[in-house]
């Protein structure tokens, strides 16, 4: 923890840095919690309130675990405490006590993101990349993955391809002539482990981003996946030295260029609504751009769901950890919205909301009022350029 | 030095292999940590990867053949374990020769012995010689 | 040696069945009897039972299915009802149907089964390497080796292989060991042999040297090339043990107040007084000369028996606290009466023989003619005494021969002896007799002297007749020579040595009533006791028997040793006794490895040399020749008795005296079983044994694969067990713990900081210790957290050892165990590597430790594992081993345990379809008194004829015995837990349910009755869900497979399958029947269940419904909660606990107690990575 300076890892600096003393036990942030909702047992101002009891001593609350970090509940406090911090603050606590975490798909993704911030390892992970679309050799742009690579075998028994989400951001950028180029050995953003509380290993991986992206002299960085971009935009530059990169979101990016004329969509015959990703919507306020891409998607129908923008319900996710009946109660819940929308395919800008909202697809009892097709925005984007390029 | 090779071995046929490859005479190098569980099955790719991450050089499966599973599961669930945990090896650029999977019929101790030899040595290439994947990582050409 | 269990129940009331035989078959009874609560008596004449010995009855057996043959022995051998009889015969069987008595024969082991743990320390000591032939090829082994020679057995008590007496022992006067102290000397254990070979007599260095060994003579080895060169090893053994000789009492010193004369220090006399003070006497030896060792000092020249050697060895029996009186002449000196007076209570005569024999000829008493007595005396003890120049030596013995070559040696240029008889006839050693013709010695052979010509005052020369052969016989059975007249010589000679024998004069020794030869002048003894005509007088050697040799004379000695003690004690001076030699070992020589060298040749020094001085001609052998020599031994006892596996035991384990026991066991029934080869292969039964009325002979179906085999043992033991062992339905109270499932954790994680572990290490006898550096390890572990007691222990299998763990573990009040040892899991189960010693550390553990404390044990196996498979890397064994070591200690820290409750069983079973297997099934069911209800329909079968006749006739005896049989239902459910189901029948009118603990379904049945009925039944709940995936699975569609699986996998769920068609005749499908029925009563009366160690628990909070573990798994249900929620549903007493649904849950919500990814995390982080510190390890894992 040397590197990194003292506030974020002690009780009274965390107190003051999430204004957490200032509740005053309205219980707002209760009435909205999804979790709460659900779960009777989980009250976001009954945590805080044990918590400064016990002054971070004494056993573990295990309902810290099941916060699924929506950032609702800041959306209606007042005072706007920051729950999700000191939740990510004790959860920290926690590991390092040495308590165990329930972790979900084996492990899986948290092993990977460990072996990601091995400092020698030299991945593979763009093999994905298809000959049509225009990669740089050298440029100060560098177009930001993120795990897509990595989700679709990890969920391959789910069969989501969220590749697909990312080539199409590739082809639409390539359409707009916006240059960049990929990196042979980025690294996880390294979100879920510092949402766990392993902040060691969250800034393992920061760092040998960093480390990456110095060495390729990069000076922007353009992403489609939400979580990446919230973290490199808000998160590095709070935990790591002389971090001076610009992050964009592709929408931010396009957005324009369609509204200028700059950039032409094609055409697509479809019924969609779009659902709100928390990191690009409460965490970033990104709103308007993707439905703005939508938008400029000639023949397409967009339909809001009952909760959109800030009250948009989450799909449920969760570092990869303690996901189970509550989570999946909310992405039913979800899932219903849109199908009530009358829509075809529910559209989302994160591969995770993909992964999660198809998760809770996968049912015992079949064909339920949540079966929905479910898409992700670029990849919709991009097959209206080019229809038969579908896949 | 040779390489740390962790083998998951399932409690039946498989530990019958290791076990009469001891008393058969037969040996491997002390480099070669076993780790026995109920069933080859009860192994997930986030244990394989956690050996690997905690510095094995190679891991192999070892199970009974198909269709001999001592609990009578005829559903291989093993496979897809396996080979989720090579593609996400290779994402990671890391050779999947690294993990193998060997199903055996009981008490074939020489098989064992000479496979496990068979995976430290090329454990061992990969670690010196190094296969030009791991070291000359990406392999996609840019323009 | 009596079997493990022996002691339980010997005789006594009429109790149980006894089942005689060895095939796998033998076995299944057992178990299946001793499940049914019928005591066992299994009677095996092999030493074990294990794959390769047992399996001979069955023909056909798969590789695969052998799998299975260990567990099932482990099983039905552990089971406390079951007593093993091993190396056993059974010689006679009386009695009738209920009531038999079979007398039992117990062929020695020499190990007591009980004890030994098989750690191989005796193995690695044990001297005699032998080969045996086991299926065309030799094996060679140890002659105390692991029963089946290596393969896996139960029990895994080592055996001696022993045959009788080696020839060379039986042929010795003394008795020496002679191959034990051979294979000790061919082990390079020098003192020991000497050790083995004192303990049967004193003297070796003279025995080695001069002794006439009859070993030799007798050896089996002359049959192949020549006889091992005994002697010489003899004398390298004495001259060469680096600690010399050490002589042993058998009983303190002075234990024994009686005193003991004996008379003359000859080899008799000493061996006679070292064997008495060995027993505890203080014998006083009375010598006339002032030299202490009778003819050892004054007949045999130095150039055969050094000073050195003579006073070395007598050295070391004064030593052992003999008193030698030199000097003193009994009779003349001191007297007989004057002894007795003095409270002498025994007497042993051990005078040789004094007198010269005479030539009887002219001239005798010239002066130059002296007897070979007084001048080998003079030349042995004097220094330059006069030797003629031309000197004759009348006479063919040793005597003569010795005196012809110290005469040389004494300078004498020429030497002659005249003989009356060939060469062939010559009483001498034939080696001597050629010595000094090589010397320069001349012989002239058929030659008697007539006359000493002398020229008044000395001798000048010998007259001679030339001699023949006559065909008279002397008494001596020799053929008389008789002169040829005319055929006189003269030889010339200025001394002449007369060496034609002697005689003894025990008449000076003056004793009233000692009998004596009057023509040899011998005492008269009775040549058993050695006892002569005077009570408490005995008497040995040369004074018995005239002239003899050093080794009859010393067994002389210990004869007369024994007799006098047995005097003193008053006890009976021949019982037990005989001259009869035992009879000795039959060596098949084809079978026999050997060494290919040739016999040694003892080295002697060269002839110039032995001329000038009495050095001793021979120079002993090499050690590298004696070493070669000694493994020429053909080991024709196999065990050579050498005693170094009885040293190396531990355990006092090991009983060379072991002989066969005999023993009546009483039985209710007799089942024996006939080996498909019939009985080739127990060749203690010869198949002669007499079976009387009742005994059931059971021969496998030749061509029947193991399941085959398994399924008819099973048929019979359950008709036997019905005969025998009527079922009274007995209410067993089940403990129901109040705490639900997993709230009650032993190990929770607060105990975890607190936490007292500790470690054991188990030396295995010396098996791992050898190897393994244990001082390291503990030094290691002792940075581990949590360790705080480290401590080794030398059987960990042993009662004793289990014991001694426990008192520790209280004293030191532990939390957890680990325990290094062979031992490889800390689960409840059999698997196909557990061994005899595996199962039983655990079964010991359980009783001492596990069960009434709740320590909570983890084992490592670092035997195999390390020590074994390692043991040419010392140094990498021992940091493995601590790795996994560590291991153990991180399971015992992420264990969490939980007591989960038993649950009751009853005693009703559910039988659906009606084919004839399931209703032979259910009449067996019903009659051993278990309830039955059936579902079948009326009208029988598929149109064969004998088949429907019995289906009918069944159906009719069912009925009878109101057997409830139900007609198909539309539907049928099965709810509820193991052992306690409900089961719906759904009929168009009404529906019912009862409740029942077990189900036998007859699939077949079911697809017939679906083709034939218009609405298939509908089957659902847990027998649905087995049904369906079996249908579709295929694995265990064959109840076969099922059956060979119930083995290893305690069936849970107590539903067996059973396709009623497979066999095809109906006698088969009756078989088949049986054998069911005899696993759903085993199922039954278990009486209760409890959930396996393994048995996963599925939290309710991380459950998403989502239905992947119950598409891998029939056992578990998914539910649906009153809010529609679906849920995941295991019955932990169904789960098998192979941990497959947790790998398919994607949330993590299902985990197991044992084997949680916590544990097998923690096993990585301790055994993988690089030498990290360990305590390092430990604080990783105390979450």
């Amino acid at each position: 923890m040397k590197e990194v300076n003292k506030q974020f890892f002690d009780l009274q600096s965390v107190v003051n840095e999430t204004k957490i003393r200032l509740c005053l036990d309205c219980g707002k942030c209760t009435v909205v919690c999804p979790v709460a909702r659900y779960d009777p047992g989980f009250n976001p101002r009954l945590i805080v309130q044990d918590a400064l009891k016990r002054n971070s001593h004494g056993p573990v609350d295990e309902n810290i675990w099941y916060c699924i970090g929506c950032n609702m509940c800041m959306e209606r406090c007042n005072y706007n405490v920051k729950f999700t911090d000191f939740i990510r603050f004790m959860r920290y606590n926690a590991l390092s006590q040495g308590t165990e975490v329930k972790c979900n798909h084996s492990g899986i993704p948290h092993a990977t993101m460990h072996m990601m911030a091995n400092r020698d390892i030299k991945q593979h992970r763009l093999k994905w990349i298809p000959a049509d679309i225009m990669v740089k050799e050298q440029c100060q742009t560098a177009f930001f993955v993120g795990c897509a690579p990595y989700f679709d075998v990890i969920f391959n028994d789910l069969n989501v391809k969220t590749v697909e989400g990312t080539k199409g951001t590739l082809r639409l950028l390539n359409h707009a002539d916006i240059p960049f180029t990929l990196l042979h050995n980025e690294r996880c953003c390294g979100r879920d482990l510092l949402l766990l509380g392993d902040t060691e290993e969250f800034l393992a991986l920061a760092q040998a981003n960093l480390d990456e992206f110095s060495a390729k002299g990069i000076k922007e960085i353009i992403t489609n996946c939400p979580e990446c971009y919230y973290t490199l935009k808000v998160g590095y530059p709070r935990f790591l030295k002389n971090w001076n990169i610009v992050v964009r979101h592709a929408t931010e990016l396009l957005t324009p260029l369609t509204e200028n004329g700059q950039l032409v969509l094609g055409k697509l015959s479809r019924k969609v609504t779009y659902h709100d990703p928390c990191a690009l919507g409460r965490y970033s306020r990104i709103f308007k751009q993707p439905r703005g891409i939508l938008d400029s998607i000639k023949g397409l129908e967009v339909v809001e769901m009952t909760d959109n923008r800030e009250k948009a319900l989450c799909c449920g996710a969760n570092p990869w950890a303690y996901c189970g009946l509550v989570n999946k109660q909310i992405q039913k819940e979800r899932l219903a919205q849109a199908k009530a929308t009358g829509a075809d395919i529910l559209v989302t800008g994160c591969p995770k909301c993909q992964i999660h909202l198809t998760c809770a697809q996968k049912n015992f009892e079949d064909g339920d009022v949540c079966r929905i097709e479910i898409q992700d925005l670029f990849h919709l984007a991009a097959q209206s350029l080019s229809p038969q390029e579908e896949n | 030095m040779n390489p740390e090779i962790l083998v998951f071995s399932c409690n039946w046929d498989g530990w019958s292999c290791i076990e009469s490859a001891v008393s058969s005479g037969l040996s491997y190098p002390p480099s070669v940590k076993i780790v026995r569980v109920g069933c080859l099955s009860r192994i997930h790719a986030g244990l394989i990867l956690k050996a690997l991450d905690l510095g094995a050089g190679g891991v192999m499966l070892l199970g009974c053949e198909q269709g001999r599973c001592h609990f009578g599961s005829n559903s291989d669930c093993v496979t897809p374990e396996y080979e989720k945990a090579q593609d996400i090896l290779e994402l990671l650029g890391m050779d999947k020769s690294r993990l193998t999977l060997l199903r055996l019929p009981a008490f074939e101790g020489h098989k064992f012995v000479t496979k496990v030899a068979k995976l430290i040595k090329e454990v061992k290439q990969l670690s010196t010689s190094g296969s030009p994947k791991e070291v000359g990582g990406e392999s996609v050409s840019l323009q | 040696m009596e079997s493990r269990m022996a002691g339980k129940s010997k005789t006594g009331a009429t109790k149980g069945a006894a089942i005689i035989g060895n095939s796998i078959a033998a076995v299944q009874a057992a178990l299946t009897l001793a499940q049914m609560g019928v005591e066992v008596k299994l009677i095996t004449n092999s030493p074990s039972l294990g794959c390769d010995g047992i399996i001979s009855g069955v023909s056909n057996t798969s590789p695969q299915d052998k799998r299975f043959i260990l567990p099932l022995l482990l099983q039905a051998l552990k089971h406390p009802l079951v007593t093993l009889y091993t190396r056993a015969k059974v010689e006679s069987i009386v009695g009738n149907g209920s009531d038999f008595r079979l007398n039992l024969v117990q062929m020695p082991r020499y190990i007591n089964e009980e004890l030994c743990t098989s750690c191989g320390s005796c193995q690695a000591e044990c001297s005699a390497r032998i080969t045996t032939i086991v299926e065309g090829h030799k094996i060679e082994h140890t002659a105390i080796h692991t029963p089946l020679l290596k393969s896996r057995a139960v029990p895994s008590a080592y055996v001696i292989d022993k045959n009788g007496l080696a020839p060379c022992q039986v042929a010795c006067p003394l008795g020496i060991n002679v191959q034990g102290f051979i294979s000790l000397l061919a082990n390079d254990k020098t003192d020991k042999a000497l050790g083995l070979i004192n303990e049967s007599a004193p003297l070796a260095g003279i025995l080695g040297r001069v002794c006439k060994h009859p070993c030799e003579d007798s050896c089996n080895r002359s049959k192949v090339d020549a006889p091992v060169f005994v002697r010489a090893l003899h004398r390298y053994a004495a001259d060469n043990a680096p600690g010399g000789t050490v002589y042993k009492h058998k009983l303190p010193p002075k234990s024994r107040e009686e005193k003991i004369a004996i008379v003359g220090s000859g080899p008799a006399g000493l061996t006679a007084a070292w064997e008495l003070t060995r027993r505890g006497y203080s014998p006083v030896v009375f010598e006339s000369h002032s030299v202490i060792g009778g003819m050892l000092a004054t007949g045999i020249p130095r150039f055969r028996l050094p000073r050195e050697v003579r006073e070395r060895e007598i050295e070391a029996i004064t030593k052992l606290g003999v008193n030698i009186r030199t000097g003193i002449t009994v009779g003349r000196d001191v007297t007989f009466v004057y002894l007795k007076e003095r409270g002498y209570k025994a007497f042993f005569l051990a005078i040789g023989t004094q007198q010269n024999n005479k030539l009887n000829v002219p001239g005798e008493e010239l002066d130059g003619v002296v007897d070979c007595m007084s001048l080998l005396l003079t030349l042995n003890l004097k220094v330059d005494t006069f030797v003629g120049s031309k000197i004759v030596i009348v006479g063919g013995g040793n005597a003569a021969i010795d005196c012809a070559r110290v005469a040389l040696r004494s300078g004498a240029p020429k030497v002659t002896i005249v003989y009356r008889r060939t060469r062939a006839e010559m009483p001498a050693d034939p080696e001597e007799v050629t010595e000094a013709i090589h010397e320069g010695v001349n012989i002239e052979y058929q030659v008697i002297p007539i006359e000493i010509l002398g020229n008044g005052l000395s001798v000048t020369g010998v007259r001679c007749q030339k001699a023949r052969l006559a065909d008279e016989i002397m008494e001596n059975g020799q053929q008389k020579p008789e002169p040829i007249a005319g055929t006189d010589f003269i030889i010339d000679a200025d001394h002449v040595v007369v060496a034609v024998g002697q005689s003894s004069n025990a008449s000076q020794l003056d004793i009233d009533g000692l009998k004596i030869e009057a023509r040899t002048g011998v005492v008269k003894v009775n040549p058993l006791t050695l006892e002569t005509s005077v009570p408490g007088v005995f008497a040995g050697g040369d004074c018995i028997t005239g002239p003899n040799n050093v080794v009859d004379a010393m067994a002389a000695g210990l004869r007369a040793a024994e007799s006098i003690d047995r005097y003193l004690r008053g006890n009976h001076l021949e019982a037990g006794r005989s001259l009869e030699p035992p009879k000795t070992a039959e060596v098949a020589l084809g079978a026999v490895e050997m060494s290919h060298y040739k016999r040694a040749i003892m080295p002697v020094i060269k002839l110039h040399k032995r001329l000038t001085s009495l050095e001793e001609t021979t120079t002993g052998l090499t050690a590298q020749v004696a070493h070669r020599e000694s493994h020429r031994c053909l080991n024709c006892a196999l065990c050579s008795r050498c005693m170094e596996c009885v040293a190396a035991c531990d355990l006092k384990a090991v009983f060379h005296d072991d002989v066969d026991k005999r023993s009546e066991l009483r039985a209710q029934a007799v089942l024996k079983f006939v080996n498909a080869d019939l009985e080739v292969d127990s060749p203690n039964d010869n198949g002669v044994l007499k079976l009387v009325d009742g005994v059931q002979l059971i021969s496998p179906d030749i061509n029947g694969d193991l399941a085959t085999q398994l399924a008819q043992a099973m048929a019979v033991a359950l008709e036997t067990a019905i005969a025998i062992k009527p079922r009274r339905a007995k209410k067993k109270h089940v403990v129901q713990s109040e705490v639900p499932p997993f709230q009650s954790e032993l190990l929770s994680k607060q105990a975890v900081k607190s936490r007292r572990i500790g470690v054991f290490l188990c030396r295995c006898g010396d098996s791992i210790s050898s190897v393994i550096d244990f001082e390291a390890i503990a030094r290691d572990l002792s940075g581990l957290s949590r360790v705080t007691f480290i401590h080794e222990i030398s059987q960990a299998c042993t009662e004793a050892g289990a014991k001694q763990l426990a008192a520790k573990v209280d004293a030191q009040r532990l939390d957890n165990v680990v325990l290094a040892a062979c031992r490889c899991c800390n689960v409840e189960q059999i698997c196909y590597s557990c061994t005899d010693r595996r199962s039983l550390c655990l079964k010991y553990m359980n009783k001492h430790l596990i069960s009434h404390r709740n320590t909570f044990m983890e084992f490592v196996n670092i035997r195999e594992q390390c020590a074994w498979v390692h043991k040419d890397r010392p140094r990498d064994a021992t940091i493995k081993a601590t790795r996994m070591i560590s291991s153990g200690v991180s399971r015992a820290l992420a264990a969490s345990t939980v007591l989960l409750p038993e649950q009751p069983v009853l005693e009703r079973v559910l039988i659906v379809g009606g084919g004839l297997a399931n209703l032979a099934a259910a009449r067996a069911l019903t009659t051993r008194g278990h309830h039955v209800e059936l579902i079948a329909t009326h009208k029988a079968g598929r149109g064969r004829e004998e088949e429907d006749t019995l289906i009918r006739e069944i159906l009719g005896q069912l009925r009878k015995k109101n057997v409830a049989i139900r007609p198909w239902p539309d539907a049928l459910r099965l709810i509820g837990s193991p052992g306690n189901y409900i089961a719906d029948f759904h009929y168009v009118s009404q529906a019912e349910s009862v409740a029942i603990g077990a189900v036998l379904v007859d699939i077949e049945g079911l697809s017939k009755k679906a083709s034939s009925q218009l609405r298939e039944p509908s089957i659902s709940g847990l027998l649905g869900r087995i049904i369906a995936r079996t249908s579709s699975a295929g694995f265990f569609g064959s109840p076969d497979t099922n059956l060979l699986h119930g083995v290893t996998i305690k069936e849970t769920a107590g539903i067996f399958l059973l396709p009623s068609d497979m066999g095809g005749s109906s006698g088969e499908q009756i078989l088949r029947g049986l054998a069911a029925a005899s696993r759903v009563s085993t199922y039954l009366e278990q009486l209760s269940i409890k959930p396996r160690d393994l048995a996963v628990n599925i939290e309710r909070k991380l459950c998403r419904g989502c239905g992947d573990c119950a598409a891998l798994c029939s056992f578990i249900e998914m539910k649906k909660a009153d809010n529609g929620i679906e849920y995941a549903f295991i019955d932990k007493a169904l789960c098998l606990g192979c941990g497959t649904c947790i790998v398919a849950c994607p949330t993590g919500a299902i985990t197991q107690p044992l084997q949680s990814d916590k544990q097998i995390i923690a096993t990585l982080c301790s055994i993988l990575g690089p030498e990290q510190v360990l305590s390092e390890v430990s604080r990783q894992v105390e979450s």
